[in-house]
C-alpha cells in the first residue's frame, strides 16, 4: 500500500544554524518524487526526517492522515537506499534481502518466495549466494533497491542512490529504477543534486535552496518557466542577459541594451509597468542569423562541437559573454570571430525581476505550498 | 644513487636480522633449555644434541599443581575475555554512537584506568577480595582481569566502531530492527575481526598477567606464571623446568598470533559500502 506524504512547517536546526526553516510539502500518493539542490540545501536533512533518522525541532510529518513524528524508523514501513548502498556485507545477496522479512517473523517459504520474486524483478536471482564484495556496483545498487522494495514499504526513499556509478550505469540505472517504481507504484522520495538525473526520474521535483522549495512542479515546468532566478540557473544552462520592460500603450515590450526588443504578451498584471529586468533565455532558444538581421549582435569566442549539437562561447556588444547551442548540420558551422545575429524565441524567454526572486511572467506553475 | 641501492638493501637486511636474532634471542634459550637437564645447563656445558632429553617437561608436569594451573590460566583467561568483550563492546558502541553529556571524559577515563599501576590496586583489591570471600577463586581472579582488560579493549575497539558507516544501522532499522537487534545483528557481526583482534589481546593480557594472580589467588586459583615462578623460588635451582614451563606458556600466545593475522589484516568493513 502506497501513501500520501503531508509536511507542514517543518523546522530542522543543528545547534544555532537552521538548515530547514519552515517547510511545507505535499507529495501525491504513487509519484516519483524528488528533491534537487545543490549541496548543503537542506535536501537529505527533510529526506533523513521522513525516515526517522533526524529529530523534527518543529512540525509535523504525516503518512496519509498519520502522524510519523515520533514513530520509530523501523515502524514506519519505509524502504530506503543509501547512498553507499548499506548492503550488510557479512550476508549474502539473499540473506540481504530476506533480512526485513525475517525481522517481520514471516513464515520461511513465505520469505523464500518474497526474496526470490524481488531478486528476479531487480535481475540479481544469478547472484543470490554471493558474497556483497564480489558484487559490481550496479549489482550492489539491485541488491538495495531489491531489500528497501521486498518489504513492500509505504514509502520509497532514496538518497544519491546513483552518485556512485559510472556514468553510462547511472544512466542505465535511471531507467530500471524508474521502471520498477513505475510497475510497483510506490510513493518515492528520490534526493540527488543532479538535474538531469531529476528530470529524467521524476514525476514532480522541488528544487531546494537553503532550506526552502524554490519551485514544485513537473520537470517540463521547472525547465521551461522557472520560479526564480536560481531556479532557472541550477536547471540546465541558461543565459542572464539584462533588460527593459518598456510599456507601449497596453503591449509590453523587451527591450536590450543595444536597442533590439521583443514583444511580451505574457507579462503578469502587476509587473506591468516600465522596468529593469534579467532575462533568462536557455542557449538552444536562439534564432541564429546572419550580421545585420533583427536580434542581438555577437561574436563568436570559440566553438566546441559535441556531436549532435554544437556550442558556441560568444560575447554580445556590451560585453556581455554567453553561450548558445546549434543543432549540427553538415554545413552550418559558424568559425570564430564571425558576427552574428541572435534572435530569441520570443516564448522562450523568461524574465525576472532584478533581484532575480520572481518571475514576471504568467504560465509559472508552482506546486510549492505558500507560492 | 641508483647504483648503492643493492647496498643499502642488505645494509637493512643484515640490520633486520640482527634486529630478529635480538628479539628471538630469549625464546631460543627457553625453548632450547627446557629441553636440557638443569645439571646440564648449570654446568655452562656448551649445546650437544646428546643433551636434549624431555626430562624437564616430564618433571614440570609432574609438579603438583602445574597442570591444574594451567586449566586455571585458560579458565581465567577464557572467562575474562568473554566479560571483557561482551562489556567493552557495549561500552564502545555506547561511546562511538551516542552523543552525550560527559562522553569523552568517559571515554578517557577508561584510557586513565587503563594506566593506572597495578601495583598501587592490588592490595586494595586483596582487602576487597577478603572480605567479599572471593580471594583466591577464579571467580574473584577473573573479575581483576576484566578490570584491566574492559578499558583495554574498549579503546582497541572504538576505531573499528567508529569506522563501520552508520548507514549499516539505518538500512537494518527501516528493514524492522531496534536498536538492540541492530547492534547483535548487523554491527557485531561487520566488527567481528575488531573483536576477535580484542578478544586475542584480552585473552594474551589475562595469560600474562602476574601480579594480580600471585598476591590474589593462593592455592586453589593459582595460574600458570605463579606456578612457574614458584619453580625460580625453591633451595634448588630448576632452570630447565623453568624453561620446559615458560615454553608450554607461549605456546597458546603463538597460536593466538597466527590465527590473528589473518583478522589484522582483513579491513572492517570488506565489501558493502562503496565510496
Amino acid at each position: 500500500m502506497s501513501v500520501s506524504i503531508r509536511i507542514r512547517n517543518a523546522v530542522k536546526r543543528y545547534g544555532q544554524s537552521t538548515v530547514i526553516p519552515d517547510l511545507s510539502l505535499d507529495i501525491r500518493e504513487g509519484e516519483f518524487f524528488t528533491l534537487l539542490g545543490p549541496s548543503g540545501c537542506g535536501k537529505t536533512t527533510l529526506l533523513r526526517m521522513i525516515a526517522g533518522f533526524n529529530t523534527i525541532e518543529g512540525g509535523d510529518f504525516f503518512f496519509n492522515d498519520r502522524l510519523i513524528n515520533l514513530v520509530d524508523p523501523s515502524k514506519r514501513n519505509i524502504g530506503m537506499v543509501f547512498q553507499n548502498y548499506a548492503i550488510f556485507p557479512h550476508l549474502s545477496v539473499k540473506r540481504n534481502v530476506a533480512f526485513g522479512l525475517k525481522n517481520r517473523k514471516y513464515a520461511k517459504d513465505r520469505i523464500e518466495s518474497e526474496t526470490l520474486k524481488f531478486l528476479e524483478l531487480m535481475k540479481i536471482a544469478e547472484f543470490r549466494d554471493r558474497m556483497p564484495e564480489k558484487l559490481s556496483g550496479g549489482q550492489q545498487q539491485r541488491v538495495a533497491l531489491a531489500r528497501a522494495l521486498v518489504i513492500q514499504p509505504d514509502v520509497l526513499l532514496m538518497d544519491e542512490p546513483l552518485s556512485n556509478l559510472d556514468a553510462k550505469l547511472r544512466v542505465e540505472m535511471r531507467f530500471a529504477i524508474k521502471e520498477i517504481q513505475h510497475r510497483i507504484g510506490i510513493t518515492t522520495v528520490y534526493v540527488t543534486h543532479d538535474q538531469e538525473e531529476a528530470m529524467a526520474v521524476s514525476d514532480r521535483i522541488a528544487v531546494m535552496k537553503d532550506g526552502i522549495i524554490q519551485h514544485l512542479g513537473t520537470p517540463r515546468d521547472i525547465y521551461q518557466r522557472p520560479a526564480n532566478l536560481f531556479v532557472a540557473s541550477f536547471i540546465g544552462r541558461t543565459n542572464l542577459i539584462e533588460a527593459r520592460l518598456e510599456t507601449e500603450g497596453p503591449a509590453m515590450t523587451l527591450r536590450f541594451s543595444d536597442g533590439y526588443s521583443v514583444p511580451l504578451p505574457n507579462v503578469r498584471e502587476e509587473f506591468r509597468k516600465d522596468m529593469a529586468v534579467l532575462a533568462s533565455i536557455r542557449p538552444e532558444e536562439f534564432r541564429i542569423g546572419a550580421e545585420g538581421e533583427p536580434g542581438l549582435r555577437a561574436t563568436v569566442d570559440s566553438a566546441v562541437f559535441l556531436g549532435p549539437n554544437t556550442h558556441y562561447h560568444v560575447h554580445l556588444d556590451s560585453g556581455q559573454q554567453g553561450e548558445i547551442i546549434q543543432e549540427s548540420r553538415l554545413d552550418n558551422a559558424i568559425p570564430e570571430g564571425s558576427v552574428m545575429s541572435l534572435a530569441p524565441r520570443p516564448e522562450m524567454i523568461n524574465v525576472f525581476t532584478p533581484d532575480g526572486s520572481r518571475n514576471i511572467l504568467a504560465g509559472v506553475r508552482n506546486d510549492a505550498i505558500g507560492a | 644513487m641508483k647504483r648503492n641501492r643493492p647496498i643499502v638493501n642488505i645494509a637493512i637486511a643484515v640490520a633486520a636480522f640482527l634486529v630478529l636474532i635480538v628479539e628471538l634471542f630469549p625464546i631460543g634459550i627457553t625453548l632450547l633449555n627446557g629441553f636440557r637437564r638443569d645439571v646440564i645447563i648449570l654446568s655452562a656445558k656448551p649445546f650437544e644434541f646428546s643433551q636434549l632429553s624431555l626430562r624437564s617437561y616430564e618433571l614440570v608436569l609432574a609438579r603438583p599443581g602445574f597442570v591444574k594451573s594451567l586449566w586455571t590460566s585458560v579458565e581465567v583467561g577464557l572467562l575474562s575475555t568473554a566479560a571483557s568483550i561482551i562489556v567493552a563492546a557495549m561500552a564502545a558502541y555506547g561511546i562511538s554512537r551516542f552523543r552525550f553529556k560527559g562522553r569523552n571524559l568517559l571515554a578517557y577515563s577508561f584510557l586513565v584506568f587503563r594506566m593506572l599501576p597495578q601495583i598501587s590496586l592490588v592490595i586494595a583489591l586483596y582487602l576487597m577480595f577478603k572480605s567479599l570471600g572471593i580471594r583466591d577463586t577464579v571467580f574473584g581472579l577473573t573479575l581483576a582481569h576484566t578490570s584491566f582488560n574492559v578499558p583495554y579493549v574498549i579503546w582497541l575497539l572504538l576505531p573499528f566502531f567508529t569506522a563501520v558507516d552508520k548507514s549499516y544501522e539505518e538500512a537494518a532499522m527501516v528493514d524492522g530492527c531496534t536498536r538492540f537487534g541492530v547492534f547483535r545483528r548487523v554491527f557485531l557481526p561487520i566488527v567481528s575481526p575488531g573483536l576477535v583482534v580484542g578478544a586475542v589481546f584480552a585473552f594474551i593480557n589475562s595469560w600474562n598477567e602476574f601480579l594480580y594472580a600471585l598476591i590474589l589467588t593462593g592455592i586453589n586459583a593459582r595460574t600458570a606464571p605463579v606456578s612457574i615462578n614458584s619453580l625460580i623460588g625453591s633451595d634448588i635451582l630448576t632452570w630447565g623446568q623453568v624453561c620446559a614451563g615458560g615454553t608450554i606458556l607461549l605456546l597458546p600466545i603463538f597460536i593466538f598470533t597466527v590465527s590473528m593475522q589473518r583478522f589484522l589484516i582483513r579491513g572492517v568493513s570488506a565489501g558493502g559500502v562503496k565510496g
